[in-house]
């Protein structure tokens, strides 16, 4: 368990706004201040630090006056890991989402601190919030973030909880990361990027290969619905496993459709991970 | 009309309701049923299953409880007659034709006369026969009945030794009054069969006069002549002592046709012209009778058992089709490069 959190260590985000916030971060900060890249030019009587007088500045200002050089200074942020808790997240066939679920949890929020980032951690299922750690910077916090996730049992129905969630978060100094298996309509969806926004967001979609492409053998297989209860029983064959197939990619292009409405692309986990891509695609995540 | 052998058994018919509640198949968690398309075929196999489910149960307990379908009896359209067979029960009707005790070569007169009249009933399906017998008193053996099986039974019933005395009269009167149970449809018609006769009382002529009257019957007398014995037919020589007391059989036979109803009498020497007698009888009563036909009990409990094995070797077959969504085989956590 603890060996594959080590994997996330080098995983890292580059925000594309620059940060409010006063405390020293890895990220693009909007106070002025010593460190990290150069700004801009200010008066020396606004911001008398001499120390970074710009000489040429100063020297060619037709007015005669003294201008200093500020940097950026980095700040930190809190990433909050929204975890979709529903009891959908405990139905899998080639994948255990649950046991993605919670080694993405711990994996960014171990990240996070070793970026220099705070993580906090919210489990929801349904209408409530089945888990949660505050933001921290602790050593371990990723371990504990993993321990949490695992050990707890889906429950629950619907978006609604997790919409709750999401405008209940803080709206500057986040980066939010959604965890969920997205088996919900598009709407649905529309809904929580709604109450996300408009904070940067980092979907992670735990795909399962099994449930979107079911084996075409014939026979009866009975299916029933973990939130809802709702049983149905099916004639599989080669077509119906097709015409499923099909529309399950329908499904996925439409949730993909609303998410680039939002100027979002969502970290596809196709019952695995795979920590290369995962890499790559952090580093071009639109955040 | 249903009926059961064990209608209690019908309380257990609530748990027929039992699949409504509980699933046949062993089910896959799959999530956002209500987003994945739903398929006409399926929900027919869905439905199809409860429903055999239900019919399974439903049956069985039907079975159990054991309906049949109640007999009874059904009027129909024959042709024959309502026919009531007086037979002499006299003790000379254990001798043979030729007057002796039978020795085995030779057949009484009255087995030969229940031999012949069991071939007879047993050709005219359509026939209502009730018997009697005469001896020293008139005794309704059978009222009136279709029932096959009773009437050879009570033919068969008169083997035992006959007694002394021949109250023909009375066994007339006793048998034109069984004719009062005939069918509303249909001649009625009575055959004495008898080798002899006795003096008959005045009232009790009267009475067969007012019966014979009042019900209309077809009358025939199968006179079983012993060897030697005067015919009916022969009015005796001039100056012959012609009287009820020397002549009973002669004097029955003119009482018989002064009745003014259809009479006839058949006079016969050997079972062969007994056999030819009651074949002619046979002919002559053949008209259209309004009789009934009994329908058995009929057991309809395999049926339900049919329908509840057909059912549950429906079941048997979704169960043996049945498979999971998708293998749950989970891939490890990190795809290893």
């Amino acid at each position: 368990m603890t060996a594959d959190l080590h994997l996330f260590d080098a995983l890292a985000w580059r925000m594309a706004q620059p940060q409010p916030g006063l405390r020293q971060g890895a990220h693009r900060g909007r106070m002025r201040g010593a460190g990290g890249a150069f700004a801009d030019l200010a008066p020396l009587l606004a911001y008398p630090d001499a120390r970074r007088l710009d000489l040429r500045r100063s020297l060619t200002d037709p007015m005669g006056g003294f201008f200093v050089r500020r940097f950026e200074r980095p700040a930190d942020i809190t990433l909050h890991v929204l975890v979709d808790a529903s009891a959908s997240l405990g139905a899998g066939a080639l994948s255990d989402r649950q046991g993605l679920a919670a080694l993405m949890a711990g994996g960014l929020a171990q990240a996070a601190r070793r970026g220099g980032d705070r993580a906090a951690v919210q489990a929801v299922g349904g209408n409530e919030i089945l888990a949660a750690l505050p933001p921290s910077r602790r050593a371990g916090i990723g371990q504990q973030a993993r321990d949490l996730i695992a050990a707890l049992i889906p429950t629950g129905s619907g978006v609604g909880g997790l919409i709750a969630a999401a405008s209940s978060l803080p709206r500057r100094r986040v980066l939010v990361a959604v965890i969920s298996d997205f088996d919900i309509s598009a709407p649905e969806l529309a809904l929580l990027l709604e109450a996300l926004s408009p904070r940067p967001v980092l979907p992670i979609w735990l795909r399962d290969s099994g449930l979107e492409e079911p084996p075409g053998d014939f026979g009866l297989a009975e299916i029933r619905d973990p939130e809802t209860g709702r049983r149905r029983t099916l004639l599989t064959s080669g077509r119906w496993a097709a015409r499923q197939a099909q529309a399950s990619l329908r499904h996925r292009q439409s949730l993909r459709a609303v998410f680039a409405g939002q100027g979002l692309r969502p970290v596809e986990i196709r019952d695995s991970i795979d920590i290369g891509d995962l890499i790559a695609t952090l580093d071009e995540a639109p955040l | 009309m249903i009926g059961f052998t064990a209608p209690f058994a019908l309380w257990a018919l609530p748990l027929a309701g039992l699949p409504l509640l509980t699933r046949w198949l062993r089910s896959s968690s799959v999530p956002r049923l209500d987003l994945r398309p739903a398929e006409g075929v399926s929900r027919a196999v869905d439905r199809g299953l409860t429903a055999a489910g239900v019919i399974a149960l439903a049956a069985l307990i039907m079975g159990l409880a054991g309906p049949y379908l109640r007999g009874g009896s059904l009027p129909y359209r024959g042709m024959g007659t309502n026919l009531v067979l007086l037979i002499d029960r006299s003790s000379s009707m254990d001798d043979t034709f030729a007057g002796r005790a039978p020795d085995g070569t030779d057949e009484s007169k009255a087995a030969a006369a229940r031999r012949i009249l069991q071939d007879f009933i047993a050709g005219r399906p359509d026939d209502r026969i009730g018997i009697a017998a005469f001896s020293t008193a008139p005794l309704q053996v059978l009222p009136m009945t279709t029932s096959r099986s009773a009437i050879a039974a009570a033919i068969t019933a008169q083997s035992e030794r006959g007694l002394s005395q021949t109250d023909v009269g009375r066994g007339l009167a006793l048998a034109m009054q069984m004719t009062r149970d005939a069918s509303a449809m249909g001649s009625r018609a009575v055959v004495l069969v008898s080798d002899g006769a006795a003096v008959i009382a005045p009232e009790v002529q009267d009475l067969v006069r007012e019966l014979a009257l009042e019900q209309q019957v077809n009358l025939y007398w199968l006179y079983l002549r012993t060897e030697g014995a005067r015919s009916i037919f022969d009015p005796g020589a001039p100056g012959e002592a012609d009287s009820p007391q020397t002549r009973p059989e002669r004097h029955l036979h003119l009482l018989l046709q002064r009745l003014g109803i259809t009479y006839r009498a058949f006079e016969a020497e050997s079972p062969e012209a007994v056999a030819q007698a009651v074949a002619e009888i046979g002919t002559l009563e053949s008209r259209p009778i309004l009789t009934e036909r009994s329908l058995p009990r009929r057991d309809l409990a395999w049926l339900c058992f049919l329908a509840a094995a057909l059912a549950a070797a429906l079941l048997t077959a979704a169960r043996a089709l049945e498979r999971p969504f998708a293998p749950r085989r989970p891939a490890p956590l990190v795809r290893q490069p």
